[in-house]
Protein backbone atom coordinates (compact mmCIF):
# COMPACT_ATOMS: atom_id res chain seq x y z
CA UNK A 1 0.00 0.00 0.00
CA UNK A 2 1.39 3.36 -1.00
CA UNK A 3 1.44 6.36 1.32
CA UNK A 4 -0.39 8.37 -1.34
CA UNK A 5 -3.12 5.88 -2.28
CA UNK A 6 -5.78 8.41 -1.29
CA UNK A 7 -3.91 11.70 -1.48
CA UNK A 8 -1.18 13.46 -3.42
CA UNK A 9 1.08 14.51 -0.61
CA UNK A 10 1.72 12.70 2.63
CA UNK A 11 3.80 13.76 5.59
CA UNK A 12 4.42 11.98 8.87
CA UNK A 13 6.70 12.52 11.84
CA UNK A 14 7.42 9.89 14.47
CA UNK A 15 7.17 10.71 18.15
CA UNK A 16 10.92 10.29 18.58
CA UNK A 17 11.42 12.99 15.94
CA UNK A 18 8.82 15.25 17.50
CA UNK A 19 10.52 14.86 20.87
CA UNK A 20 13.84 15.93 19.36
CA UNK A 21 12.05 18.91 17.78
CA UNK A 22 10.65 19.83 21.20
CA UNK A 23 14.15 19.58 22.63
CA UNK A 24 15.46 21.93 19.92
CA UNK A 25 12.68 24.41 20.60
CA UNK A 26 13.44 24.32 24.33
CA UNK A 27 17.14 25.00 23.81
CA UNK A 28 16.74 27.60 21.04
CA UNK A 29 13.79 29.47 22.49
CA UNK A 30 14.19 28.95 26.24
CA UNK A 31 12.18 32.03 27.13
CA UNK A 32 9.08 30.16 25.98
CA UNK A 33 9.59 27.64 28.78
CA UNK A 34 11.23 29.65 31.58
CA UNK A 35 9.54 32.51 33.44
CA UNK A 36 10.93 34.52 36.31
CA UNK A 37 10.97 37.92 37.91
CA UNK A 38 13.88 40.15 36.96
CA UNK A 39 15.87 39.43 40.13
CA UNK A 40 15.63 35.67 39.66
CA UNK A 41 16.25 35.71 35.92
CA UNK A 42 19.47 37.67 36.43
CA UNK A 43 20.87 35.41 39.12
CA UNK A 44 21.57 31.85 37.99
CA UNK A 45 21.97 30.82 41.62
CA UNK A 46 18.26 31.39 42.10
CA UNK A 47 17.03 29.30 39.18
CA UNK A 48 15.26 26.11 40.08
CA UNK A 49 16.95 24.26 37.24
CA UNK A 50 19.71 25.13 34.76
CA UNK A 51 18.45 26.41 31.42
CA UNK A 52 20.02 24.47 28.56
CA UNK A 53 20.42 26.66 25.50
CA UNK A 54 22.41 26.91 22.31
CA UNK A 55 25.27 29.41 22.02
CA UNK A 56 23.22 31.28 19.39
CA UNK A 57 20.66 32.24 22.05
CA UNK A 58 23.08 34.30 24.11
CA UNK A 59 25.26 35.30 21.14
CA UNK A 60 22.21 37.04 19.68
CA UNK A 61 21.13 38.55 22.98
CA UNK A 62 18.04 36.38 23.35
CA UNK A 63 16.73 35.96 26.92
CA UNK A 64 16.72 32.67 28.77
CA UNK A 65 13.71 33.77 30.81
CA UNK A 66 10.60 35.69 30.03
CA UNK A 67 10.48 38.37 32.67
CA UNK A 68 7.23 38.51 34.62
CA UNK A 69 5.97 40.73 37.40
CA UNK A 70 6.49 39.68 41.00
CA UNK A 71 3.77 37.65 42.61
CA UNK A 72 1.62 40.24 44.43
CA UNK A 73 1.18 39.98 48.16
CA UNK A 74 -2.58 40.21 48.51
CA UNK A 75 -3.82 43.22 50.39
CA UNK A 76 -0.57 45.13 50.15
CA UNK A 77 -1.05 48.36 48.21
CA UNK A 78 0.68 51.09 50.21
CA UNK A 79 3.14 50.32 48.84
CA UNK A 80 2.35 47.27 46.75
CA UNK A 81 4.53 44.33 47.76
CA UNK A 82 5.62 41.47 45.55
CA UNK A 83 7.55 38.24 45.78
CA UNK A 84 10.12 36.93 43.35
CA UNK A 85 9.41 33.59 41.75
CA UNK A 86 10.30 31.42 38.82
CA UNK A 87 8.46 28.75 36.85
CA UNK A 88 10.29 26.45 34.48
CA UNK A 89 9.21 23.71 32.14
CA UNK A 90 12.24 21.45 32.21
CA UNK A 91 10.97 18.45 30.32
CA UNK A 92 8.36 17.85 27.64
CA UNK A 93 7.87 14.53 25.98
CA UNK A 94 5.12 13.27 23.69
CA UNK A 95 3.80 9.78 23.03
CA UNK A 96 1.54 9.20 20.02
CA UNK A 97 -1.08 6.50 19.95
CA UNK A 98 -0.66 3.64 20.64
CA UNK A 99 0.74 4.76 23.96
CA UNK A 100 3.96 2.99 24.80
CA UNK A 101 6.47 5.41 26.30
CA UNK A 102 4.52 7.41 28.88
CA UNK A 103 2.67 5.36 31.51
CA UNK A 104 -0.72 6.94 32.11
CA UNK A 105 -2.04 7.36 35.69
CA UNK A 106 -5.42 5.85 36.48
CA UNK A 107 -6.90 9.33 36.57
CA UNK A 108 -6.41 9.52 32.80
CA UNK A 109 -8.12 6.18 32.08
CA UNK A 110 -5.38 4.18 30.40
CA UNK A 111 -4.72 2.91 27.82
CA UNK A 112 -4.31 5.92 25.56
CA UNK A 113 -7.26 6.19 23.20
CA UNK A 114 -6.86 5.92 19.44
CA UNK A 115 -5.92 9.12 17.62
CA UNK A 116 -4.64 10.70 20.82
CA UNK A 117 -1.31 11.63 22.31
CA UNK A 118 -0.04 11.81 25.84
CA UNK A 119 2.31 14.43 27.14
CA UNK A 120 4.71 14.28 30.05
CA UNK A 121 5.74 17.64 31.43
CA UNK A 122 8.05 18.39 34.32
CA UNK A 123 7.41 21.74 35.93
CA UNK A 124 9.76 23.26 38.44
CA UNK A 125 9.14 26.44 40.29
CA UNK A 126 9.53 28.32 43.50
CA UNK A 127 8.50 31.46 45.32
CA UNK A 128 11.04 33.49 47.27
CA UNK A 129 10.22 33.24 50.93
CA UNK A 130 11.18 36.59 52.48
CA UNK A 131 12.90 36.81 55.81
CA UNK A 132 11.26 38.70 58.67
CA UNK A 133 13.91 41.37 58.23
CA UNK A 134 12.80 41.84 54.65
CA UNK A 135 9.17 42.07 55.70
CA UNK A 136 10.14 44.66 58.27
CA UNK A 137 11.26 46.97 55.44
CA UNK A 138 7.63 47.49 54.48
CA UNK A 139 6.53 50.84 56.00
CA UNK A 140 3.91 50.15 58.61
CA UNK A 141 0.66 51.69 57.37
CA UNK A 142 2.08 55.12 56.80
CA UNK A 143 1.68 55.71 53.10
CA UNK A 144 -1.99 54.87 52.84
CA UNK A 145 -3.27 58.40 53.44
CA UNK A 146 -0.68 59.98 51.11
CA UNK A 147 -1.58 57.62 48.32
CA UNK A 148 -5.24 58.56 48.53
CA UNK A 149 -4.57 62.27 48.29
CA UNK A 150 -5.04 63.97 44.94
CA UNK A 151 -1.37 64.94 44.71
CA UNK A 152 0.02 61.52 45.49
CA UNK A 153 2.56 59.99 43.11
CA UNK A 154 2.36 56.25 42.46
CA UNK A 155 4.24 54.33 45.11
CA UNK A 156 6.94 51.99 43.89
CA UNK A 157 6.38 48.33 44.52
CA UNK A 158 8.58 46.65 47.10
CA UNK A 159 9.86 43.23 46.06
CA UNK A 160 10.84 41.26 49.11
CA UNK A 161 14.04 39.22 49.04
CA UNK A 162 14.47 35.80 50.52
CA UNK A 163 15.22 32.19 49.82
CA UNK A 164 13.69 30.48 46.77
CA UNK A 165 12.13 27.15 47.68
CA UNK A 166 11.97 25.12 44.49
CA UNK A 167 9.81 22.11 43.80
CA UNK A 168 9.19 19.98 40.72
CA UNK A 169 5.98 18.37 39.55
CA UNK A 170 5.33 15.77 36.90
CA UNK A 171 2.28 16.55 34.84
CA UNK A 172 0.75 14.08 32.45
CA UNK A 173 -1.77 15.15 29.87
CA UNK A 174 -3.66 13.54 27.04
CA UNK A 175 -4.93 15.33 23.99
CA UNK A 176 -5.56 15.27 20.29
CA UNK A 177 -4.37 17.12 17.22
CA UNK A 178 -6.79 18.99 15.03
CA UNK A 179 -6.67 20.99 11.87
CA UNK A 180 -6.91 24.72 12.13
CA UNK A 181 -6.83 27.30 9.38
CA UNK A 182 -4.44 30.14 10.13
CA UNK A 183 -5.71 32.61 7.58
CA UNK A 184 -5.61 30.46 4.46
CA UNK A 185 -2.88 28.18 5.78
CA UNK A 186 -3.91 24.72 6.94
CA UNK A 187 -2.18 24.06 10.22
CA UNK A 188 -2.00 21.53 13.01
CA UNK A 189 -2.99 22.46 16.52
CA UNK A 190 -2.44 20.21 19.51
CA UNK A 191 -5.04 20.48 22.26
CA UNK A 192 -4.83 19.03 25.75
CA UNK A 193 -8.11 17.38 26.80
CA UNK A 194 -7.27 16.06 30.25
CA UNK A 195 -4.42 16.49 32.68
CA UNK A 196 -3.19 14.95 35.91
CA UNK A 197 -0.71 16.42 38.35
CA UNK A 198 1.07 13.65 40.17
CA UNK A 199 1.18 13.73 43.94
CA UNK A 200 -0.79 16.88 44.78
CA UNK A 201 -3.42 16.98 47.49
CA UNK A 202 -6.05 17.93 48.44
CA UNK A 203 -8.18 17.24 45.40
CA UNK A 204 -9.41 20.81 45.20
CA UNK A 205 -5.86 22.13 45.01
CA UNK A 206 -4.98 19.61 42.33
CA UNK A 207 -8.08 20.52 40.33
CA UNK A 208 -7.19 24.19 40.45
CA UNK A 209 -3.61 23.49 39.45
CA UNK A 210 -4.79 21.25 36.60
CA UNK A 211 -7.17 23.93 35.41
CA UNK A 212 -4.48 26.59 35.43
CA UNK A 213 -1.84 24.38 33.79
CA UNK A 214 -4.19 22.98 31.18
CA UNK A 215 -5.33 26.46 30.27
CA UNK A 216 -1.73 27.64 30.09
CA UNK A 217 -0.62 24.76 27.90
CA UNK A 218 -3.56 25.12 25.53
CA UNK A 219 -3.13 28.87 25.21
CA UNK A 220 0.60 28.54 24.52
CA UNK A 221 -0.05 25.78 21.99
CA UNK A 222 -2.57 27.99 20.20
CA UNK A 223 -0.50 31.15 20.30
CA UNK A 224 3.02 29.86 19.80
CA UNK A 225 3.12 26.28 18.61
CA UNK A 226 0.54 25.93 15.86
CA UNK A 227 2.45 24.31 13.04
CA UNK A 228 1.53 24.80 9.40
CA UNK A 229 1.16 21.49 7.56
CA UNK A 230 3.62 22.93 5.06
CA UNK A 231 6.19 23.02 7.88
CA UNK A 232 5.43 19.45 8.86
CA UNK A 233 6.12 18.50 5.26
CA UNK A 234 9.41 20.44 5.20
CA UNK A 235 8.07 22.97 2.67
CA UNK A 236 7.80 20.29 0.00
CA UNK A 237 8.16 21.84 -3.43
CA UNK A 238 4.53 21.23 -4.38
CA UNK A 239 3.55 24.00 -1.94
CA UNK A 240 5.37 26.56 -4.05
CA UNK A 241 3.78 25.71 -7.39
CA UNK A 242 1.39 28.22 -8.87
CA UNK A 243 -0.13 25.54 -11.10
CA UNK A 244 -1.74 23.63 -8.25
CA UNK A 245 -3.66 24.25 -5.09
CA UNK A 246 -3.32 21.99 -2.07
CA UNK A 247 -6.07 21.21 0.37
CA UNK A 248 -6.29 18.80 3.27
CA UNK A 249 -7.72 15.49 2.08
CA UNK A 250 -11.32 15.12 3.29
CA UNK A 251 -13.11 12.19 4.91
CA UNK A 252 -13.72 10.07 2.94
CA UNK A 253 -11.28 8.87 1.77
CA UNK A 254 -9.05 9.75 4.78
CA UNK A 255 -10.95 9.15 8.06
CA UNK A 256 -8.49 11.03 10.27
CA UNK A 257 -6.57 13.98 8.96
CA UNK A 258 -4.39 14.64 10.81
CA UNK A 259 -4.01 11.11 12.09
CA UNK A 260 -2.25 10.27 15.33
CA UNK A 261 -1.44 6.60 14.97
CA UNK A 262 1.46 4.18 14.58
CA UNK A 263 3.52 6.42 16.90
CA UNK A 264 3.31 9.16 14.29
CA UNK A 265 1.38 12.26 13.40
CA UNK A 266 0.34 12.12 9.77
CA UNK A 267 -1.15 14.66 7.40
CA UNK A 268 -2.64 14.15 3.94
CA UNK A 269 -3.02 16.75 1.19
CA UNK A 270 -4.87 16.59 -2.11
CA UNK A 271 -3.71 18.52 -5.15
CA UNK A 272 -5.92 20.27 -7.67
CA UNK A 273 -4.53 21.66 -10.90
CA UNK A 274 -5.27 25.33 -11.38
CA UNK B 1 12.55 3.68 11.01
CA UNK B 2 13.02 7.26 9.99
CA UNK B 3 11.61 10.16 11.95
CA UNK B 4 10.15 11.90 8.91
CA UNK B 5 8.33 10.39 5.95
CA UNK B 6 7.21 12.45 2.99
CA UNK B 7 5.55 11.01 -0.08
CA UNK B 8 4.42 12.61 -3.32
CA UNK B 9 2.08 10.74 -5.65
CA UNK B 10 3.08 10.11 -9.23
CA UNK B 11 0.69 12.93 -10.23
CA UNK B 12 2.27 15.32 -7.77
CA UNK B 13 5.74 14.32 -8.91
CA UNK B 14 4.74 14.96 -12.53
CA UNK B 15 3.55 18.45 -11.60
CA UNK B 16 6.92 19.20 -10.09
CA UNK B 17 8.67 17.73 -13.11
CA UNK B 18 6.54 19.81 -15.48
CA UNK B 19 7.47 22.94 -13.58
CA UNK B 20 11.14 22.13 -14.01
CA UNK B 21 10.71 21.35 -17.69
CA UNK B 22 9.01 24.69 -18.23
CA UNK B 23 11.90 26.56 -16.69
CA UNK B 24 14.54 25.04 -18.94
CA UNK B 25 16.08 27.24 -21.61
CA UNK B 26 19.34 26.90 -23.47
CA UNK B 27 21.13 29.02 -26.05
CA UNK B 28 24.42 28.73 -27.85
CA UNK B 29 26.18 29.99 -30.96
CA UNK B 30 29.39 29.11 -32.74
CA UNK B 31 31.34 29.60 -35.95
CA UNK B 32 33.66 27.22 -37.77
CA UNK B 33 35.42 26.88 -41.11
CA UNK B 34 34.98 23.79 -43.22
CA UNK B 35 37.37 24.28 -46.16
CA UNK B 36 35.30 25.61 -49.03
CA UNK B 37 32.90 27.37 -46.73
CA UNK B 38 32.44 28.62 -43.19
CA UNK B 39 29.29 28.43 -41.13
CA UNK B 40 27.88 29.83 -37.95
CA UNK B 41 24.77 28.97 -36.00
CA UNK B 42 22.67 30.36 -33.21
CA UNK B 43 20.18 28.34 -31.22
CA UNK B 44 17.79 29.14 -28.40
CA UNK B 45 15.44 26.46 -27.22
CA UNK B 46 13.10 25.32 -24.52
CA UNK B 47 11.45 22.07 -23.53
CA UNK B 48 7.78 21.26 -23.60
CA UNK B 49 5.40 18.42 -22.74
CA UNK B 50 6.91 15.17 -21.56
CA UNK B 51 5.20 12.23 -19.89
CA UNK B 52 6.72 10.87 -16.71
CA UNK B 53 6.73 7.25 -15.62
CA UNK B 54 7.94 6.16 -12.19
CA UNK B 55 9.27 2.62 -12.05
CA UNK B 56 9.54 0.08 -9.27
CA UNK B 57 13.29 -0.22 -9.81
CA UNK B 58 13.79 3.32 -8.50
CA UNK B 59 14.10 4.81 -11.99
CA UNK B 60 12.22 7.44 -13.92
CA UNK B 61 11.42 7.44 -17.64
CA UNK B 62 10.33 10.47 -19.58
CA UNK B 63 8.71 10.18 -22.99
CA UNK B 64 7.29 12.66 -25.50
CA UNK B 65 9.56 15.43 -24.27
CA UNK B 66 9.96 17.95 -27.06
CA UNK B 67 12.68 20.45 -27.83
CA UNK B 68 11.36 23.64 -29.36
CA UNK B 69 13.96 25.68 -31.22
CA UNK B 70 12.79 29.23 -30.67
CA UNK B 71 15.86 30.28 -32.65
CA UNK B 72 17.71 28.06 -35.07
CA UNK B 73 19.62 29.98 -37.72
CA UNK B 74 22.58 28.91 -39.79
CA UNK B 75 24.72 31.25 -41.88
CA UNK B 76 26.66 29.48 -44.63
CA UNK B 77 29.39 31.64 -46.14
CA UNK B 78 31.10 30.73 -49.38
CA UNK B 79 32.60 32.40 -52.45
CA UNK B 80 30.90 32.37 -55.81
CA UNK B 81 33.31 32.18 -58.77
CA UNK B 82 33.33 34.91 -61.41
CA UNK B 83 31.65 34.60 -64.80
CA UNK B 84 32.13 36.55 -68.03
CA UNK B 85 29.81 36.89 -71.01
CA UNK B 86 31.12 38.29 -74.34
CA UNK B 87 32.31 40.39 -75.91
CA UNK B 88 31.31 39.47 -79.36
CA UNK B 89 29.54 40.83 -82.35
CA UNK B 90 25.79 40.72 -82.26
CA UNK B 91 25.17 41.97 -85.83
CA UNK B 92 28.16 41.52 -88.16
CA UNK B 93 28.84 43.90 -91.09
CA UNK B 94 28.49 41.80 -94.27
CA UNK B 95 31.33 43.70 -95.81
CA UNK B 96 33.65 44.00 -92.98
CA UNK B 97 33.60 44.47 -89.23
CA UNK B 98 30.65 44.51 -86.87
CA UNK B 99 27.54 46.60 -87.04
CA UNK B 100 26.34 45.86 -83.47
CA UNK B 101 29.05 44.74 -81.11
CA UNK B 102 28.40 43.51 -77.54
CA UNK B 103 31.27 44.52 -75.27
CA UNK B 104 30.59 41.76 -72.76
CA UNK B 105 30.51 41.90 -68.96
CA UNK B 106 31.92 40.07 -66.02
CA UNK B 107 30.74 39.56 -62.47
CA UNK B 108 33.72 39.00 -60.26
CA UNK B 109 34.14 36.39 -57.56
CA UNK B 110 32.31 37.40 -54.40
CA UNK B 111 31.27 35.93 -51.04
CA UNK B 112 27.76 35.43 -49.84
CA UNK B 113 26.42 34.35 -46.43
CA UNK B 114 22.84 33.28 -46.83
CA UNK B 115 20.95 32.75 -43.58
CA UNK B 116 18.92 29.62 -43.20
CA UNK B 117 16.27 30.26 -40.59
CA UNK B 118 14.77 27.11 -39.15
CA UNK B 119 13.35 28.75 -36.02
CA UNK B 120 10.27 26.99 -34.72
CA UNK B 121 11.59 23.55 -35.55
CA UNK B 122 10.64 20.91 -32.98
CA UNK B 123 12.75 17.92 -32.12
CA UNK B 124 12.21 15.17 -29.59
CA UNK B 125 14.07 13.70 -26.68
CA UNK B 126 13.83 10.03 -27.58
CA UNK B 127 15.39 8.62 -24.42
CA UNK B 128 15.33 10.12 -20.93
CA UNK B 129 16.19 7.66 -18.20
CA UNK B 130 16.92 8.94 -14.72
CA UNK B 131 17.07 8.23 -11.02
CA UNK B 132 17.02 10.52 -8.00
CA UNK B 133 20.10 12.09 -6.49
CA UNK B 134 20.27 13.58 -3.01
CA UNK B 135 22.78 16.36 -2.50
CA UNK B 136 23.85 18.21 0.62
CA UNK B 137 24.77 21.70 -0.48
CA UNK B 138 27.21 23.72 1.55
CA UNK B 139 27.35 27.27 0.26
CA UNK B 140 30.96 28.01 -0.69
CA UNK B 141 30.46 31.56 0.56
CA UNK B 142 29.84 30.28 4.07
CA UNK B 143 32.68 31.22 6.40
CA UNK B 144 34.20 28.50 8.62
CA UNK B 145 33.40 30.24 11.90
CA UNK B 146 29.72 30.75 11.21
CA UNK B 147 27.05 28.85 13.07
CA UNK B 148 24.10 27.57 11.06
CA UNK B 149 22.16 30.60 12.22
CA UNK B 150 24.94 32.96 11.13
CA UNK B 151 24.94 31.26 7.72
CA UNK B 152 21.21 31.81 7.40
CA UNK B 153 21.39 35.42 8.53
CA UNK B 154 24.08 36.05 5.90
CA UNK B 155 21.99 34.34 3.22
CA UNK B 156 24.22 31.29 2.83
CA UNK B 157 22.44 28.40 4.54
CA UNK B 158 23.20 24.76 3.88
CA UNK B 159 20.56 22.96 1.87
CA UNK B 160 19.25 19.52 1.20
CA UNK B 161 18.52 19.06 -2.49
CA UNK B 162 16.92 16.28 -4.50
CA UNK B 163 17.64 16.18 -8.21
CA UNK B 164 16.35 14.09 -11.07
CA UNK B 165 19.60 12.54 -12.19
CA UNK B 166 19.54 11.56 -15.89
CA UNK B 167 21.51 8.47 -16.78
CA UNK B 168 20.67 8.62 -20.48
CA UNK B 169 19.46 11.52 -22.59
CA UNK B 170 19.17 10.94 -26.30
CA UNK B 171 17.82 13.43 -28.80
CA UNK B 172 16.44 12.89 -32.27
CA UNK B 173 18.60 14.41 -35.01
CA UNK B 174 17.40 17.83 -36.07
CA UNK B 175 14.98 17.17 -38.89
CA UNK B 176 16.00 19.76 -41.48
CA UNK B 177 13.20 20.20 -44.00
CA UNK B 178 13.85 19.64 -47.71
CA UNK B 179 12.88 23.27 -48.35
CA UNK B 180 16.31 24.27 -47.16
CA UNK B 181 17.54 23.55 -50.69
CA UNK B 182 15.17 26.19 -52.03
CA UNK B 183 16.33 28.65 -49.42
CA UNK B 184 19.94 28.24 -50.52
CA UNK B 185 19.03 28.25 -54.19
CA UNK B 186 17.10 31.50 -53.91
CA UNK B 187 19.86 33.10 -51.87
CA UNK B 188 22.48 32.31 -54.50
CA UNK B 189 20.22 33.33 -57.35
CA UNK B 190 19.43 36.66 -55.72
CA UNK B 191 23.12 37.28 -55.06
CA UNK B 192 24.02 36.70 -58.71
CA UNK B 193 21.08 38.76 -59.91
CA UNK B 194 22.12 41.71 -57.88
CA UNK B 195 25.71 41.43 -59.17
CA UNK B 196 24.71 41.75 -62.82
CA UNK B 197 25.13 45.34 -64.09
CA UNK B 198 21.84 47.00 -64.83
CA UNK B 199 22.72 47.85 -68.44
CA UNK B 200 23.11 44.21 -69.42
CA UNK B 201 20.27 43.26 -71.78
CA UNK B 202 17.97 40.42 -70.91
CA UNK B 203 19.25 38.13 -73.59
CA UNK B 204 22.77 38.50 -72.18
CA UNK B 205 21.51 37.71 -68.68
CA UNK B 206 19.88 34.58 -70.05
CA UNK B 207 23.18 33.72 -71.64
CA UNK B 208 24.87 34.11 -68.25
CA UNK B 209 22.38 31.77 -66.54
CA UNK B 210 22.99 29.27 -69.32
CA UNK B 211 26.70 29.45 -68.58
CA UNK B 212 26.16 29.06 -64.82
CA UNK B 213 23.80 26.16 -65.22
CA UNK B 214 21.52 24.78 -62.48
CA UNK B 215 22.04 26.72 -59.27
CA UNK B 216 21.66 23.69 -57.05
CA UNK B 217 24.42 21.90 -58.89
CA UNK B 218 26.58 24.97 -58.46
CA UNK B 219 25.91 24.98 -54.68
CA UNK B 220 26.61 21.29 -54.37
CA UNK B 221 29.89 21.70 -56.24
CA UNK B 222 30.98 24.78 -54.33
CA UNK B 223 30.24 23.37 -50.88
CA UNK B 224 31.41 19.88 -51.64
CA UNK B 225 28.04 18.42 -50.73
CA UNK B 226 27.59 14.74 -51.30
CA UNK B 227 23.93 13.84 -51.46
CA UNK B 228 20.90 15.76 -50.32
CA UNK B 229 21.28 19.38 -49.15
CA UNK B 230 18.95 18.87 -46.20
CA UNK B 231 20.96 15.86 -45.08
CA UNK B 232 24.14 17.87 -45.47
CA UNK B 233 22.85 20.68 -43.25
CA UNK B 234 21.58 18.19 -40.71
CA UNK B 235 25.02 16.61 -40.59
CA UNK B 236 26.61 20.04 -40.30
CA UNK B 237 24.54 20.83 -37.22
CA UNK B 238 24.49 17.43 -35.60
CA UNK B 239 27.97 16.12 -36.38
CA UNK B 240 30.22 19.04 -37.26
CA UNK B 241 28.84 21.51 -34.72
CA UNK B 242 27.84 18.74 -32.32
CA UNK B 243 24.69 20.60 -31.38
CA UNK B 244 22.86 17.49 -30.22
CA UNK B 245 25.62 16.62 -27.83
CA UNK B 246 25.60 20.15 -26.36
CA UNK B 247 21.84 20.02 -25.88
CA UNK B 248 21.97 16.56 -24.31
CA UNK B 249 24.66 17.76 -21.93
CA UNK B 250 22.73 20.91 -21.11
CA UNK B 251 19.57 18.94 -20.31
CA UNK B 252 21.53 16.46 -18.19
CA UNK B 253 23.33 19.20 -16.27
CA UNK B 254 20.13 21.15 -15.73
CA UNK B 255 18.24 18.28 -14.19
CA UNK B 256 21.18 16.71 -12.36
CA UNK B 257 22.71 19.79 -10.83
CA UNK B 258 20.99 23.09 -11.49
CA UNK B 259 17.33 22.72 -10.73
CA UNK B 260 16.40 20.48 -7.80
CA UNK B 261 12.90 19.06 -7.66
CA UNK B 262 12.97 19.68 -3.92
CA UNK B 263 15.18 21.84 -1.77
CA UNK B 264 15.04 23.10 1.78
CA UNK B 265 17.32 24.72 4.31
CA UNK B 266 19.25 22.73 6.83
CA UNK B 267 18.75 23.29 9.71
CA UNK B 268 15.11 23.70 8.83
CA UNK B 269 13.22 26.59 10.49
CA UNK B 270 10.19 25.38 12.44
CA UNK B 271 9.54 28.61 14.32
CA UNK B 272 10.19 31.88 12.54
CA UNK B 273 12.30 34.64 14.01
CA UNK B 274 10.51 37.46 15.76
CA UNK B 275 11.83 41.02 16.04
CA UNK B 276 13.59 39.97 19.23
CA UNK B 277 14.06 36.21 18.99
CA UNK B 278 16.12 34.02 16.69
CA UNK B 279 14.34 31.35 14.65
CA UNK B 280 14.15 27.80 15.89
CA UNK B 281 15.80 25.45 13.44
CA UNK B 282 16.08 21.70 13.47
CA UNK B 283 18.87 19.72 11.84
CA UNK B 284 17.69 17.23 9.23
CA UNK B 285 19.86 14.16 8.78
CA UNK B 286 20.06 11.00 6.67
CA UNK B 287 17.86 12.24 3.83
CA UNK B 288 17.03 9.64 1.19
CA UNK B 289 14.72 9.75 -1.81
CA UNK B 290 13.36 6.84 -3.80
CA UNK B 291 10.60 6.21 -6.29
CA UNK B 292 8.37 3.30 -7.09
CA UNK B 293 5.60 3.07 -9.63
CA UNK B 294 3.19 4.96 -7.39
CA UNK B 295 5.10 7.69 -5.62
CA UNK B 296 8.29 9.34 -4.51
CA UNK B 297 9.21 8.72 -0.87
CA UNK B 298 11.58 10.96 1.08
CA UNK B 299 12.87 9.78 4.44
CA UNK B 300 14.87 11.76 6.98
CA UNK B 301 15.76 11.96 10.63
CA UNK B 302 15.69 14.84 13.05
CA UNK B 303 19.21 15.40 14.23
CA UNK B 304 20.14 15.67 17.88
Amino acid sequence: MAFTDHCDLYGAVREAGVNRVISHIMTQRPSLFNYATTAVAHDAELWCQPVPHTPDVTNHGNPLFTIVNPLPVLGADAPPVGLNFCAQLTKAEIDFSPGNTIPLPQALNPPLADQHFSLLLRLCGGIECPTQDAINQVPPGGQLSDQRSSTAVPVKEIVLQGRLDCFCLDVIAIGHIQRQMLGAVPSLLAQVDEMDVVGVEPVGLEENMVCYLKTTVNVVLREKLTIAIEKLMLSFSLFGLSTVTLATTPNPPIPNNPAVEDDQVKAFMTMTSV
Amino acid sequence: MSDITLAASANAFEQIFTNIVQNFTYSKSDTASFGPFSASYAIALHLQDGTLTLNNDNTIDVSDLEIVFDTLTVDVCFTLPGWCVGGFCVVPDPWNGCLVPFPGFCIGAFSICPTIDLSGLVSEVTEFDAGLRVNYYVDPARLPGWSDLDAELHGHPNKWQIFINPTLVDINPIDVPATVANILENAVKNAIDSAIPSWVPGWAVDLLWDIIGPILNLIVDLLGIVGDIADWLESLLDDSFNILSFIETAITDYFAGQYPIYEFEDPYPVLEATPTLIPVKIPIRDLTATVDSQEMVVLANVGA
